[in-house]
């Protein structure tokens, strides 16, 4: 049986940072980029079931939607003991929301035809948690969000998993495969990838696919394929918050008052 | 070699594990950005050379503690203001330092290491120095002695070696007399490894304190407990720190003022066990470079520098 | 005295033995010989079955000065320990000298004797009996020490409980090598009190020789033993009995000993020469480079380890420089490098040379792990890289690029 795995190369800020020119994001000189946190979880419960599993039995697909850059993502994936990577990229895909990221990797899922697909909750750096739902909506598959144990048996049509919830409580379920599951923080203890193995890792096979090879049109990827925009980003002026009162109604009139004053 | 299969299948604690992703991934065991490496250098009253971009005598490799940890930060701006003081024409790497890699490597972490070491011998290659001093044993003893099987040849010296240069050849002249009572704590990696006993003591020598050696001195020196990766994790119950028996050793000396250091990782494990043993108010722990710098009267002299430019400016 | 009556002093080897019994002798001559080298086979073998390591040739001859200098000086024993570094000196020389004597017979009787070259002799004999005489002396007041100072003096260093394992573990018990100890320096002693009062009875035998008697305080402790034992009331009579039972004891004491030299701690009379002679003087500063390429990198087998390793692995004695020099072991971590250099040769001896006779080797095991004989990776990451072990070593075990 397969697993895929959509990882994301993340970007970490420094302290002290200025935004791009445009204003919509960071300055990328002031970020240092790594694999996703919530990735390294999402990885090593793959490979835990692959482990687990007779030799072969289970294969390991690593996939991430990105520019070159990404290729040591994936790499470091494949040194901690993932098959094979692909990465998918063209310069249509730059601007490329979640729900374009989603529909991206939907299109490999219907090529790789895999029974689990497991993302990470959220990414550490944009933190939408939008991107394994959205693609268990695209896919019509069963989904579960923030899971914090999973038993699965290869072969198996189902597998069992808890979910972490407010207040300590967690919630039992199972679910029928092909499913996705976004993975918690905390699942296990992700594997160390030496340099070594990560170099050695070079030999594993990555696909590079465009989205023309996936049969996507150009206004399905990148800004023209995305539901939401963002207009600005920039850091809040400390010391402003204000206490909003009342119903739910009163509450959000007032809510969208502050967001066309800030929008300006 | 056994460590090395350890962290090939990943046998390790958890604290090293994060370690060494972070230094894989920012260069430095801090988990701190590559920007700010260079920001201990803000405030000195001057700016220090650009290694990167023009030629310096003294290339100063300044080291993960030295510029990240904030004790030793101190150290670090001292330093600059000495050789400043001294005339010594030098200059850092800025951003572009990463560790040297030495502990790295002696954790067991090999293509890490290499990695680290093939970066820096790149950066170094286009600068243009006739000498590497860094005040950091561990980065001393892998510039000299590792670096040159990767390509990186070059005469490296440790900051001791080059403040006794300074004080034989009156570039650092030594007018206040300390008297304190001190002894002195070989690091592991000046010492043992690399024989580098004598300088530090001639420069203690030079300020006049009442020098006195400790039972286990020179080759004999009791390991602070920092190497080997060891800073890097946290000691499991039931065993006390090597920082604490060696601080003990250094309480029995009566009357005690100071327990000369001259290791950011000595530093840093040294006056943790101060604390912890129960000697805080007894007596302190002092780098080597800031003993030299109080019987340089450094601050009366950047005074007098800052007086005298204010002066100079009004005019 | 003519040149013949000089050629009269000197000792008839196998004094009144009848042939057979003389042959008998040779014959254990024979078996303890090839049982020595049967088990010095077996060591090299154990050690070519490591890796090769970096190439030795080109310091050779500065190695090569290095160690006779460090051996005849005993300045790495000394270090640290004046008293142990001289009463091994003790020890050293007297056995140098007692094997070159022995040597210098084998040479005139064995050698040169049937070509008629004849040396041992006249003034050349009679210095040579007071010079043994003398090593032998040193060396049973050497070992008379060693026995004070681990019975009585007891330094901590000797002491063998390990902090790498629980009571409970099964390779916890370090007795094994407190009772090879104590038989080594026994077996030593007796054969060397055994040598003298051998020599005492078999003036008393002769004393009617002048050829011996007049010369035997050429030989003083024999001498010494002689005027005691007469004193006792000890005749000729008596003195000869006394002499063979007292030769064959010894002889067959003294090849015992000789045969089981690869197979116990006696060995380490070779394998602390050619653990010295590969060290790396570097070893600490400069740790070996990884191969990042090749298949493997690092230490799981013992096939893994270089050659040097497991040839230094043998060399420990157990002095416990490095365990009372470390500190991990001197603030109650998991780790000593005297224990972690032990498991590996007791693993080495397990899975290399695991029957007395055959060659075969047992099948591979980690040598990381929790089981006997094997380190334990809490024992691995207690290390601070410190050096003090490698830097103390008296026999240039490596135990930091070992660790590594």
């Amino acid at each position: 049986m397969k697993i895929l795995v959509p990882v994301k190369r993340t970007a970490s800020l420094d302290d002290e940072f200025e935004m791009r020119d445009d204003g919509r994001d960071v300055d990328a000189d002031f970020c240092e980029y790594d694999i996703n946190e919530f990735d390294e979880f999402s990885v090593e419960e793959a490979i835990k079931i692959k482990e687990a599993a007779a030799e072969g039995a289970v294969e390991v697909v690593v996939v991430t939607v990105g520019s070159e850059d990404a290729d040591e993502v994936l790499r470091k994936c494949l040194a901690k003991g993932a098959d094979r990577g692909i990465r998918v990229w063209d310069d249509a895909m730059e601007g490329s929301d979640q729900i374009a990221i989603a529909r991206i990797l939907a299109k490999v899922i219907e090529r790789e035809q895999p029974e689990l697909v497991l993302t990470g909750a959220q990414s550490s750096d944009h933190g939408f948690a939008q991107t394994g739902i959205a693609l268990a909506g695209l896919l019509g598959w069963p989904h579960g969000a923030v899971v914090s144990f999973l038993d699965y048996t290869p072969g198996s049509a189902s597998l069992s998993f808890r979910r972490e919830l407010e207040g300590g409580l967690e919630q039992q379920a199972s679910i029928a495969l092909p499913a996705v599951l976004t993975i918690q923080l905390g699942i296990n203890r992700p594997r160390y990838a030496s340099l070594r193995g990560i170099r050695q890792a070079s030999a594993k096979p990555v696909e590079e696919l465009t989205h023309g090879d996936l049969g996507l049109g150009d206004d399905q990827v990148g800004e023209a394929g995305s539901l939401s925009h963002v207009r600005r980003m920039y850091v809040p002026e400390r010391g402003r918050s204000e206490m909003i009162e009342g119903t739910p109604a009163q509450q959000a009139s007032r809510i969208l008052q502050i967001i066309r004053e800030v929008r300006g | 070699m056994m460590r090395r299969s350890l962290v090939e299948s990943g046998d390790m604690d958890p604290m090293l594990q994060k370690t060494l992703d972070a230094v894989n991934k920012s260069g430095n065991s801090f988990n701190e950005s590559r920007r700010k490496r260079p920001r201990w250098a803000k405030d000195i009253g001057f700016d220090i050379k650009d290694a990167r971009k023009e030629p310096v005598d003294v290339l100063w490799f300044v080291g993960d503690f030295a510029s990240f940890d904030p004790r030793s930060q101190k150290v670090s701006k001292t330093f600059a203001r000495l050789l400043h003081e001294a005339g010594v024409d030098f200059g850092i790497l800025y951003e572009d330092e990463t560790t040297a890699g030495n502990d790295i490597r002696r954790v067991g972490e090999e293509g890490l290491f290499q990695t680290l070491a093939e970066g820096n011998i790149a950066t170094l290659a286009e600068c243009d120095f006739k000498r590497i001093v860094t005040t950091d044993p561990h980065s001393y003893n892998t510039l000299k002695n590792e670096y040159p099987a990767f390509g990186g040849n070059y005469r490296v010296d440790h900051a001791s070696a080059l403040l006794k240069e300074l004080i034989d050849s009156g570039a650092v002249t030594l007018p206040k007399k300390l008297d304190y009572k001190v002894t002195y704590h070989d690091p592991c990696h000046l010492g043992r490894f690399n024989k580098g006993y004598d300088p530090p003591r001639a420069a203690i020598a030079g300020t006049g304190v009442d020098f006195v050696e400790l039972p286990r001195s020179r080759d004999n020196s009791f390991c602070c407990g920092g190497g080997g990766g060891r800073v890097w994790v946290p000691d499991p119950p039931g065993v006390t720190k090597p920082g604490e028996n060696r601080v003990r050793e250094a309480g029995a000396i009566a009357g005690l003022d100071m327990l000369v250091v001259n290791c950011p990782k000595c530093m840093t494990m040294l006056e943790d066990a101060v604390k912890t043993a129960g000697f805080e108010g007894k007596f302190q722990v002092k780098e080597l470079i800031e003993l030299v710098a109080e019987a340089m009267d450094l601050d009366e002299k950047a005074a007098a520098a800052a007086a005298a430019e204010l002066i100079q400016e009004k005019v | 005295m003519t040149l013949t009556d000089t050629h009269k002093i000197t000792r008839i080897l196998f004094q009144d033995f009848p042939p057979w019994m003389v042959a008998v002798f040779y014959g254990m001559v024979i078996v303890a010989v090839a049982v020595f080298l049967w088990g010095v086979f077996r060591q090299l073998r154990k050690y070519a079955a490591g890796q090769r390591d970096r190439d030795l040739w080109a310091t050779a001859r500065q190695r090569i000065g290095d160690t006779i200098v460090t051996i005849l000086s005993h300045r790495a024993i000394r270090r640290r320990d004046q008293a142990a570094g001289g009463v091994h000196a003790m020890i050293f020389y007297g056995f140098v000298l007692l094997f070159i004597g022995t040597a210098t017979i084998t040479l005139q009787y064995d050698i040169l004797g049937p070509f008629g070259i004849d040396f041992w002799y006249g003034g050349f004999y009679l210095t040579f009996k007071l010079v043994l005489n003398l090593a032998g002396l040193g060396l049973i007041l050497g070992l008379v020490y060693m026995m004070v100072r681990r019975s009585w003096i007891k330094p901590p260093k000797l002491n063998y409980a390990r902090p790498d394992r629980a009571p409970t573990d099964p390779d916890y018990n370090r007795e094994f090598y407190r009772i090879e100890d104590w038989a080594f320096l026994w077996t030593l002693i007796l054969i060397g009190i055994t040598g003298f009062v051998l020599s005492g009875a078999r003036l008393i035998w002769l004393q009617d020789d002048p050829t011996v008697w007049d010369y035997r305080w050429w030989s003083p402790v024999a001498a010494v033993l002689a005027a005691i034992l007469k004193g006792l009331g000890l005749g000729a009579a008596v003195a000869v009995k006394l002499r063979l039972g007292l030769w064959w004891t010894h002889g067959i004491l003294a090849l015992t000993f000789i045969a089981l030299i690869p197979y116990t701690k006696v060995k380490h009379i070779f394998t602390a020469i050619g653990a010295w002679l590969v060290k790396d003087p570097d070893a600490l500063r400069r740790l070996p480079a990884g191969d990042l390429d090749q298949e493997k990198i690092g230490y799981t087998e013992i096939t893994d380890f270089g050659r040097r390793y497991l040839l230094q692995a043998d060399a420990c004695t157990k002095c416990g420089r490095c365990h009372e020099a470390c500190p991990a072991n001197a603030t109650g971590y998991p780790l000593s490098p005297r224990d972690m250099i032990l498991t590996v040769r007791e693993h080495a001896d397990r899975q290399l040379t695991p029957s007395f006779v055959g060659l075969g080797h047992a099948g591979p095991i980690s040598i990381l792990g929790n089981g006997d004989v094997q380190v334990r990776s809490e024992t691995l990451w207690a290390c601070r890289q410190c050096g003090a072990c490698t830097e103390i070593c008296p026999v240039g075990v490596e135990h930091v690029p070992i660790t590594t």
